[in-house]
């Protein structure tokens, strides 16, 4: 490992620059009156650094070539660290009630502190996981807008120009949109490659995601404005909950990624900030109409108008926030009402607009989408369930498994509730229209993204509901909560920075990491955890324990600690102490628990020949029952936790047939023939009831194929699911 | 030198403990359902040794412990993230000796972030300072945190079956041993030596010994029992006796002056060692003579005669080891080296410690000469550490190097690196090779810091400065600890080794008679890719009855118009069987180098699997462009040849 072709080359050259880039930051802070960095934690971050460079630079002779991502993660991890002790450090500058002055500003080196973070993670997550899904063609767009001022990629892709940002070949997607002249456009809105285009012109794609990481930067720094304006009695909670917005995923994962959701969250923030501190005019009075002091409501006016522009979807965003401005505003003056009728006009003109060119380049006014998704009988009542419950509890795609701090955000909304806060009566009225178009969706779990990405825009009202719950952060239970998610979040986010391609999950029910850890012990952990691709169990029981968790430990003991008792770390310690012995648990229960049902096609099967059924990178995957493929003499072989002695076994599966040949399925234990069955239809699912019959422990139950052999195309049988009832 | 006192209410310890179990738990949990079995053997040794580290690390913090929770956290992550092997070892040993160095430096001052406290003061009777007592639980924490890190990896048959598939019991008892019962009687020794020589010295002594043993083991035990027994016998302790009640009682112990420990126990401590090695206990004696004359002439006031005793003590023994068969002379002088080194700033001694100086580079070479048994060197090195200041920029620098060392040679020898012998490794982390005249540069280098941290906080220099320098300068002794550090790390950074091309990646070469031969072109401009050196990991399978020096494979470096560089690996010298360790094959001692990294492997009991490296220097640089390395063809049929890393440098 050598020279250019270490991965850590662009990390390690970040680092002097970083380190430059946070010291300048700390000297403005500590003439701007921020308390200094503790001086031990600085030693320790000194040492810690020159260990991992030194460990980043011995690795290769050491012959530990293959330690780089734990030496990333230790070096990235080191970058998060310190921006939070930095951002800690700059709580005097938001005094004691900050926003009782509304014309005041968080100093903008609430912005820097990540800003400069982001830009240190950029090399290395940028140079691990190359752009995915809608990525590419947002920066192929960025590219044309850049060079050809246009959005015809047709001469780029014939230029191959995706060659700038992506290693492999990016072509046009299905339907889309074709000129009369040969010109190829991308379905993709332009607004966001807009923004992009003079980064990517400067500095090509690294300009163009250093743009995004400024711009989640901005949108931490909004947050922060947006929480002290709804709790100003709070400052040091809405620092807070704006650190964890920003240092903790999604959006630390999020941030140098091009996807439209974050610049949808800046400008859900902005908007929603210009209705909560009323626009007023330069008098100080409470804006009128548009012709007293227009500019006054220009954030709020633009904001709504561009969200749709962002992405069709989001026009139900810009409608909620609309209706929040309404409601709020209702007992105003005739002018204010008058301002929000003239922006109602003006997002009725905008989605008219673009309804109007969709219809002019696609055919269709919603460009792929059909009215029919909009249409809420259309949907099923446990779809639109499964979905939202898979945005924040799913283990591959939810915000909670992703980064299990964000659990706090249950009682916080609890909490909200009881107390009729605004903020969290805000966050429900523009979320909810949005998740009831997000959740039923086939896809509401992204796709080609790292999790909760249709959830990533209302992130940030997220973080301002939890101001109230980390203003009572001190208690014994508190603490303990805290520990258990921070411990939980600290593990998965290492495991992020250093694998960044780890948090993209194929939507069949399984992970990555839960498909590593089933492969090593062999057994099925991946069952212990919800998923709404693959409902089970698990899927029902986590929502409601964890939420209670959350919820009651929180609250409990109702008393504070008492002065003598257990010191405050202990808790938290405790609660570290839970996350790590609940860890220790799942190789037990994957282990112990008796095998119910079996996915042939996990990681954890034995798979003696045969494939994946549909292939790996297929596009809505979660529309095909995913399975296992064997043709005669291929075989599956399942280990079994034996739950007793005898079972019964039903399996489902489809019959291919691709000649005329018999095919037989046989069930064995081990080698001892239990059953057979013989397919008479093709291409229906059928459910196959087996036995009941001796199983021996210890034995795996294995499915063979059978049939005479034959060259050419052979037949085939799709294995979907084992059941295996115990008797 | 003020340490800070950990909260020692049992509550505290165990909400400290908490998260340490816990990760230890999740560890042996997955060590338990691996499907693997080498790569469960491993984690449940991981779990073992690092678990041990988290608990003692835990245990000697200050309350809150961010590093008792987040150390566990770390090492959990890594154990079940990262794939089994030296890569995942390495990680996971270096977290855990990081918590331990954290939990270490949050307890000392240095650490601690709070300004010292005033001067301790002074006894009425004795020209040594009264100083509170090191805080048991603590130093006993970090003595098994450090003994799991250093010895280590003599645990790893701790899960071996006995005969009938019983428990092995002797392993067990060994294992007990040596895991609890030596550190605590080093911990107990340097409690005792902490009373009697100040807390500062016995930490310095306590450290230059676990080097030189390495970790705590019956000479570097000898060795610290000797200097505080014969210590406490030559003088009285003002602060410590036994009180009516069997306990300590500081208020009855200013007033009695008794000793601190009884001197019948004092005398078998002394008189013990000799059943077990006489030259060993002979020069632990000897050593701790020239302690106990030194304390005690400093007790009373005295600079006469008396101070001189330890020299001629050791110049006796040194003349005795002379008479005695031993080492060659080469050998002595370089081993003697090892003093110095590890406690520089003895050359840098006081006036009144002068003598202490002088015996313990006395016994240095007679314990090199004459003492055969592992950690020969630890009773002088021991020694040297009370020669050193008990404050000033000195004795500052000194314990960040001391410091440094352990944690240096902690990482050598906990796995994978396992060097029985960690020292040499820790001092070439910073360019210094083993010897006088890196022990020279060591003692100059010592020197130049403590001046310049004198120059740099001196009050006239200092007043000059900005605030924010006199700040990070401190007193003498915080600016000696920081520019020590300071210089430690750029040491480090500058010497780190050469990056050369790796030529291929995670998963091995194996040449065996199938596949008897690997080659491949080294991309490079024109002219070929100069070489300079060539690093070769491997190992070899069924190789137990290859007598040393058989050929094994020949590397050739091609270059169109030259002639071949052509290197052949042998057995012993070059690489070795990877097995070596197998119950089945120790008998035959395999002729092996000293491995270079080591995995737990598993056949019946789990022992270390080795690869070794090998590294071929040329004169002047090659100019290759092609490589092949092709497996000797007149060996055994089963003999294959596993290449894990083949560099070359430039």
């Amino acid at each position: 490992m050598s020279g250019w072709d270490d991965p850590l080359r662009t990390t390690l050259l970040a680092v002097p620059p970083a380190v430059v880039a946070f010291g300048a930051i700390a000297w403005a802070a500590r003439r701007r009156g921020s308390r200094p960095i503790p001086a031990a934690l600085l030693r320790f971050e000194l040492a810690a650094l020159v260990a991992l460079v030194a460990a980043a630079l011995a690795r290769g002779t050491l012959g530990l070539a293959g330690a780089a991502p734990a030496v990333a993660a230790g070096l990235l991890g080191l970058a998060v660290v310190h921006a939070g002790a930095q951002l800690h450090a700059l709580r005097p500058l938001l005094g004691e009630r900050p926003a009782t002055d509304r014309g005041a500003r968080p100093s903008w080196l609430f912005f820097a502190v990540p800003a400069v973070l982001y830009l240190a993670l950029l090399p290395w997550s940028a140079e691990r996981r190359a752009p995915d899904g809608d990525e590419p063609y947002y920066l192929l767009l960025a590219h044309s807008l850049a060079y050809d001022f246009d959005t015809d990629l047709a001469n780029n892709y014939a230029a191959a120009d995706w060659r700038f940002s992506m290693e492999r070949p990016v072509g046009p997607q299905p339907g889309d949109p074709r000129g009369p002249a040969g010109q190829v456009y991308s379905r993709h809105n332009p607004l966001l490659p807009l923004f992009l285009a003079p980064a990517y012109r400067l500095a090509g794609k690294i300009g163009a995601l250093a743009a995004m990481a400024l711009l989640a930067a901005l949108l931490v720094w909004l947050t922060l404005r947006l929480a002290l304006r709804y709790f100003p009695d709070h400052p040091g909670e809405g620092l807070l909950a704006s650190g964890l917005l920003g240092l903790a995923p999604p959006l630390l994962l999020y941030a140098h990624q091009v996807w439209v959701e974050v610049p949808a969250a800046v400008l859900t923030v902005v908007a929603l900030t210009a209705i909560v501190e009323r626009p007023r005019s330069r008098g100080g009075a409470p804006a009128g109409g548009l012709g007293a002091g227009a500019a006054a409501w220009l954030p709020l006016a633009s904001a709504l108008a561009l969200l749709p522009l962002l992405k069709i979807r989001f026009v139900l965003i810009s409608a909620a926030l609309l209706g929040v401005a309404f409601l709020r505003w209702s007992g105003g003056n005739a002018g204010a009402r008058r301002a929000l009728v003239a922006m109602t006009c003006l997002l009725a003109a905008t989605l008219g607009g673009l309804m109007v060119v969709n219809q002019a380049l696609f055919a269709n006014p919603l460009k792929i989408h059909s009215w029919s998704e909009l249409t809420l009988p259309a949907v099923s009542l446990s779809s639109t369930i499964e979905g939202f419950l898979g945005l924040f509890w799913d283990a591959a795609f939810g915000l909670f498994a992703f980064s299990p701090i964000w659990l706090l955000a249950v009682p916080a909304l609890a909490l909200g509730a009881v107390r009729r806060s605004a903020a969290a009566g805000h966050l429900a009225a523009v979320a909810l229209p949005y998740l009831l178009l997000a959740a039923p969706r086939a896809e509401w779990y992204g796709g080609w993204s790292p999790p909760f990405r249709y959830g990533v825009v209302l992130l940030p009202l997220l973080a301002v509901v939890l101001v109230p719950l980390f203003a009572e952060r001190h208690r014994a239970g508190a603490r303990l909560v805290l520990g258990v998610l921070g411990a939980a979040t600290v593990a998965l986010t290492l495991v992020w920075l250093a694998v960044p391609g780890a948090s993209y999950d194929l939507a069949d029910g399984r992970t990555r990491l839960l498909d590593a850890l089933s492969a090593e012990i062999a057994a099925d952990a991946a069952r212990l955890f919800p998923s709404y691709v693959r409902p089970r169990p698990a899927s029902w029981l986590w929502p409601p324990l964890s939420a209670a968790f959350a919820v009651l430990a929180w609250w409990l003991p109702r008393h504070r600690r008492k002065a003598g008792g257990q010191p405050p770390g202990a808790a938290l310690a405790a609660g570290a102490a839970l996350f790590l012995a609940a860890a220790a648990a799942v190789p037990a229960l994957a282990s112990l628990l008796p095998t119910r049902v079996a996915e042939p096609e996990d990681p954890w099967v034995i798979h003696r020949g045969g494939h994946v059924h549909p292939e790996t990178w297929i596009i809505t995957r979660s529309n095909f029952r995913g399975g296992w493929v064997i043709r005669p003499g291929e075989s599956v072989e399942i280990p079994l936790v034996p739950g007793g002695d005898r079972a019964r076994v039903t399996v489902e599966a489809r019959f291919g047939r691709n000649n005329p040949d018999p095919l037989t399925l046989e069930l064995l234990a081990g080698d001892e023939p239990l059953a057979s069955w013989q397919p008479v239809s093709a291409g229906d699912w059928q459910r196959i009831e087996l036995g009941p019959f001796a199983l021996p422990r210890g034995r795996p139950l294995v499915l063979r194929a059978t049939g005479p052999p034959r060259a050419g195309r052979q037949n085939g049988l799709l294995l979907d699911r084992v059941e295996v009832e115990w008797l | 030198m003020t340490l800070h006192r950990p909260d020692s209410s049992t509550a505290a310890l165990g909400a400290c403990l908490a998260a340490p179990l816990a990760a230890i738990l999740a560890m042996a949990s997955l060590a338990r359902f691996q499907a693997d079995p080498v790569a469960a053997a491993e984690t449940g040794y991981l779990a073992f040794v690092a678990g041990v580290a988290l608990l003692a690390a835990a245990a000697a913090a200050r309350r809150p412990a961010v590093e008792g929770v987040v150390g566990p956290l770390l090492v959990v992550t890594a154990t079940w993230t990262l794939p089994e092997g030296p890569t995942r070892g390495a990680v996971v040993a270096a977290l855990a000796a990081a918590t331990l160095v954290v939990a270490a430096w949050r307890w000392l001052p240095a650490g601690s972030g709070r300004p010292a406290a005033a001067e301790p003061a002074t006894g009425a009777a004795d020209r040594e300072p009264v100083e509170p007592a090191l805080p048991g639980v603590t130093v006993a924490a970090l003595a098994l945190g450090i003994q799991v890190l250093l010895r280590g990896g003599e645990l790893v048959a701790l899960g071996a079956a006995g005969p009938g598939g019983g428990v092995a019991w002797l392993p067990a008892i060994r294992a007990a041993v040596l895991l609890v019962g030596f550190p605590a009687v080093g911990a107990a020794a340097v409690l005792a030596l902490a009373r009697l020589h100040g807390r500062r010295r016995a930490l310095l002594a306590a450290a230059a010994v676990l080097v030189a043993g390495p970790g705590f083991r019956p000479a570097t035990l000898a060795a610290l029992l000797a200097l505080a027994a014969t210590s406490s016998l030559l003088s009285r302790d003002p602060r410590a006796a036994w009180g009516p009640g069997g306990g300590l009682d500081r208020r009855h112990l200013l007033q009695s002056g008794r000793r601190l420990v009884p001197p019948g126990l004092a005398l078998t401590i002394l008189a013990a060692p000799f059943a077990w090695d006489p030259r060993a206990a002979a020069v632990s004696l000897a050593a701790g003579l020239a302690g106990g004359v030194a304390l005690a002439v400093s007790r009373k006031r005295s600079t006469g005669g008396w101070a001189w005793a330890g020299p001629a003590v050791a110049g006796a023994a040194c003349a005795g080891a002379l008479l005695l068969a031993g080492r060659p002379a080469g050998e002595v002088v370089g081993l003697a080296a090892l003093v110095p080194l590890a406690v520089p700033a003895l050359a840098l001694a006081e006036r009144e410690r002068v003598p202490v100086a002088l015996a313990a580079l006395l016994l240095a070479f007679a314990a090199a000469r004459g003492v055969l048994v592992e950690g020969a060197l630890a009773a002088p090195a021991g020694l040297a550490a009370l020669a050193v200041p008990r404050r000033g920029p000195l004795a500052a620098v000194q314990g960040t190097w001391s410091g440094a060392l352990l944690a240096a040679a902690c990482l050598a020898a906990a796995y994978p690196w396992l060097r029985p012998w960690p020292l040499p490794d820790a001092l070439r982390l910073v360019g210094i090779v083993p010897g006088w005249p890196g022990a020279l540069l060591v003692v100059a280098g010592v020197a130049a810091l403590a001046g310049l941290a004198v120059l740099v906080s001196r009050a006239g220099w200092a007043d000059r400065a900005s605030p924010a320098f006199r700040r990070w300068a401190g007193g003498p002794e915080t600016a000696g600890a920081r520019l020590a550090a300071g210089a430690l790390a750029a040491l480090v950074l500058l010497h780190l080794p050469a990056a050369g091309a790796a030529l291929f990646g995670a998963r091995p070469l194996v040449l065996d008679r199938e596949r008897p031969i690997w080659s491949a072109t080294i991309p490079a401009g024109d002219g070929g890719a100069p070489v300079r050196a060539i690093v070769v990991d491997s190992a070899l399978a069924n190789s137990a009855e290859l007598p040393a020096g058989t050929p094994i494979a020949t590397l050739r470096l091609q270059s169109p118009g030259r002639t071949d560089r052509i290197w052949t690996l042998r057995v012993g010298t070059d690489t070795g069987e990877w097995a070596a360790d197998r119950p089945d094959l120790q008998a035959l001692q395999p002729p092996a180098p000293e491995p270079w990294t080591s995995w737990v492997a598993v056949d019946g009991g789990a022992y270390f699997g080795h690869r070794y490296r090998a590294r071929r220097r040329f004169p002047e640089p090659f100019p290759a462009e092609g490589i092949e390395l092709s497996l000797r063809p007149d060996l055994p049929p089963a003999v294959g040849l596993s290449v894990y890393h083949l560099e070359l440098r430039p």
